[in-house]
């Protein structure tokens, strides 16, 4: 492995069994598997896919619905664990996915800070450190001391989108640029985020808008039914992409 | 470089948790650590006499004792209603297995007048040889008709509800005057026998303290290589999940009474009020004769209470956290570890209402109570164990939440919890000592309630209990983890 690679990831592969005929109780499931009908289906969501991404890389996923974007980077964040080939990745990865699905309804903003924040594996230090920038983010003010339950689901998302944005990990993973909040705090996410990409953390981002994908990337990898299909220049993939 | 001066603190700490136990243990162990303490079984119902106590009376009654020295021995008579004083002279003596006796004293039979209880405490120890059969006679010297007492035999055992016969061999049966009754005298020897950790109680605990110091070197070393020891790879996730598993368990903690109006305070009152209600119905309804009743029940509930509500709160700690599981990477041991710890801070809290029952039941304090640490940490250490089985079936088996009410039903009904242990006999005993929880709650009710250090097995028994279950545990979880996210 190369020291400038962050990702590596060899011959992935990600094998899902499929029931077709879903047994509902233990005598269908005895009876079937002494007739031996039990028949598991497969389906490979991932089939021998393998790239590297260098430090400091923007690295952008296409393809279509179902191609697997989305079980490839749950792979590399390691909340799947794949069934073939190997995944290494140096250094913090902080998840974009689906912000706020930490957060406690009970506890006030300032709790769920924090425990959002140990969540996505930031230490106590860092999170005393940068409270203040986090609140100021999110532009909570004084409702941070209440109950999330109380927020709108605009408040919501701002705080979420606050606690992840403010660290600078080694490798973030991005699965859709959000659209968050009223216009203005969206432009400032998005600021955020491309200040992210540009400062030298290497991103993993998958969009269904190619503009983005062939604006912010350096490099694509374009992924068909699981297969890699083909990894090169964010502008020549793009171009091929949209033309296929 | 950090990284060693972290494991020379943890290093640290296991050194002084060390010292402490080694200390504690002998200070507070005390003759329990050296000595087993043994009797001669229950004493039988007085059924027969064995007639007065006349001149010549000569009465022998062989017992076993799993002990080699002996400190007393209890007599239970009865003085009949006469209208003279009973009085009389009676030989009291203990003999070895050749005859020769081994104790000997004259005693005034007046001792066992009314119901008469005749207690002889040997001191200096009585000593006799380990695995033999010693031998009671009582010769009467002086007694006349109408003014002796007498001393009674039977052949049953009370039990918590009727009596049970038991079957005796001709050498446990008494015999008046040479002739074998069918019974056993009602009387009953207490001894203890040296246990051969006593004696090598500081050898041992400097062997451990080689043992450990061995290991401190070796993990020092490998920390120094940045090796990928099990202790050193443990220690390195302590470290980077502590916070995490904080905020979890104060989120727990927090959440847990959030929105009612009594808050923490419920805490203290469910255990408390869980007693009161069967403290009424077993002291008023059920009948039963446990010594501090209040203790001994609120003992056993706080510790079962505990015990179900880490359970029960880790049947969902996998599939309730699906959101963060199928979203986040954190070792998802993390989730039933920190339930638990959450319900740890809950039970601290309950044994507040413990100790204030103890001061208004005026049971006494003894510093006994500085090993309940240990027996905290294998409630912990089980709870943790059955709780990780539990969250991983779960995850394959949603009827597993359903069958654990069920099943946590009938494990409350077979500890014994509001009822005395020696109710349950016969092969429901077998059931009882296979039961983890029994040796962990009989080893708090030993503390506590006799205010002295149990016996050392009630320490291994203990320690296994824990160790086991907590052991199969974590390899299940870790056996089935990597597939709990395609399940949930």
């Amino acid at each position: 492995m190369d020291v400038q690679d962050q990702i590596v990831a060899g011959h992935v592969c990600m094998q899902y069994s499929i029931d077709h005929n879903r047994i509902k109780s233990l005598k269908e499931y005895a009876i079937s598997r002494f007739k031996k009908t039990l028949q598991r289906d497969t389906f490979l969501a991932l089939d021998d896919v393998s790239f590297s991404v260098k430090k400091g890389e923007v690295f952008g996923i296409i393809g279509k619905n179902g191609a697997g974007k989305s079980t490839l980077l749950k792979v590399i964040s390691g909340i799947l664990k794949p069934t073939g080939g190997t995944v290494s990745v140096q250094g913090i990865v902080a998840p974009m996915l689906e912000l706020g699905s930490g957060f406690d309804q009970d506890l006030t903003g300032y709790e769920n800070i924090f425990l959002n924040g140990a969540i996505l594996g930031y230490s106590k230090e860092f999170l005393e450190e940068n409270y203040q920038k986090i609140v100021d983010f999110s532009e909570l003010g004084e409702f941070i001391y209440s109950p999330i339950r109380t927020y709108s689901s605009g408040m919501m998302m701002r705080l979420a989108f606050s606690v992840a944005a403010v660290v600078v990990p080694d490798v973030l993973i991005v699965d859709e640029i959000l659209a968050v909040g009223d216009a203005d705090f969206q432009v400032k996410s998005r600021e955020r985020m491309r200040e992210l990409m540009g400062g030298g953390t290497t991103v993993l981002f998958v969009s269904h808008s190619i503009e983005q994908i062939e604006e912010m990337c350096d490099r694509v990898l374009w992924l068909d039914h699981g297969r890699v299909v083909d990894i090169g220049g964010a502008s020549e993939i793009c171009r091929r992409y949209t033309s296929s | 470089m950090t990284e060693i001066r972290y494991v020379k603190k943890a290093l640290a700490i296991i050194w002084v948790l060390f010292f402490l136990s080694v200390v504690i243990l002998y200070l507070v162990g005390g003759e329990q650590l050296q000595y087993a303490f043994t009797n001669t079984g229950e004493v039988v119902r007085a059924t027969n006499d064995v007639g007065e106590l006349t001149t010549g009376k000569v009465i022998e009654q062989a017992f076993r004792l799993d002990g080699n020295e002996l400190q007393q021995l209890k007599l239970y008579g009865y003085g009949y209603d006469y209208d003279y004083p009973v009085g009389g002279i009676m030989e009291v003596s203990i003999l070895d297995e050749d005859g020769a006796a081994l104790y000997d004293e004259t005693m005034d039979m007046a001792l066992l007048s009314g119901e008469g209880e005749l207690v002889i405490n040997f001191d200096p120890l009585l000593e006799v040889g380990s695995d033999s059969l010693p031998k009671l006679r009582i010769t009467v010297i002086d007694g006349s008709q109408g003014s002796v007492p007498t001393l009674y035999y039977g052949s049953s055992i009370s039990l918590a509800r009727g009596e049970a016969q038991i079957r005796l061999q001709d050498e446990e049966k008494v015999s008046v005057d040479g002739v074998l009754q069918d019974g056993r005298l009602c009387f009953q020897v207490t001894g203890r026998r040296e246990i051969w950790l006593g004696s090598f109680y500081w050898a041992i605990a400097a062997a451990a303290a080689l043992l450990l110091a061995g290991f401190s070197m070796y993990t020092l070393r490998g920390a120094k290589r940045g090796s990928g020891q099990p202790f050193l790879k443990m220690l390195r996730s302590m470290k980077k999940y502590r916070f995490l598993i904080e905020q979890l368990v104060s989120r727990d903690f927090k959440t847990k009474y959030k929105r009612s109006a009594l808050g923490v305070l419920w805490s203290f009152l469910n255990p408390m009020l869980v007693m009161t209600v069967q403290y009424i119905v077993f002291s008023t309804i059920f009948r039963s004769d446990i010594e501090n009743f209040a203790v001994y029940l609120l003992t056993g509930i706080v510790c079962y209470n505990f015990f179900s509500e880490v359970t029960s709160l880790s049947v969902t700690a996998i599939v309730g956290n699906a959101s963060l599981i199928t979203k986040v990477y954190i070792p998802k041991v993390i989730y039933p570890v920190s339930r638990a710890l959450s319900s740890m801070i809950n039970f601290l809290l309950s044994l507040l209402p413990l100790l204030i029952v103890m001061l208004v039941t005026r049971t006494k304090i003894t510093p006994a109570v500085l090993l309940l640490p240990f027996a905290v940490a294998c409630l912990l250490a089980l709870s943790m164990g059955v709780g990780m089985v539990l969250s991983s079936a779960m995850v394959f088996f949603r009827d597993t939440q359903f069958l654990w009410n069920v099943l946590n039903m009938v494990w409350m009904y077979l500890t014994p919890i509001f009822y005395p242990e020696n109710i349950v006999t016969g092969w429901q005993s077998y059931i009882l000592k296979l039961n983890p929880l029994y040796h962990i709650i009989r080893f708090f009710r030993i503390v506590l309630l006799d205010g002295i250090s149990p016996e050392p097995k009630a320490y291994l028994l203990c320690f296994a209990m824990a160790a086991v279950p907590l052991a199969v545990g974590y390899c299940v979880f870790r056996k089935t983890e990597d597939r709990f996210v395609l399940h949930i």
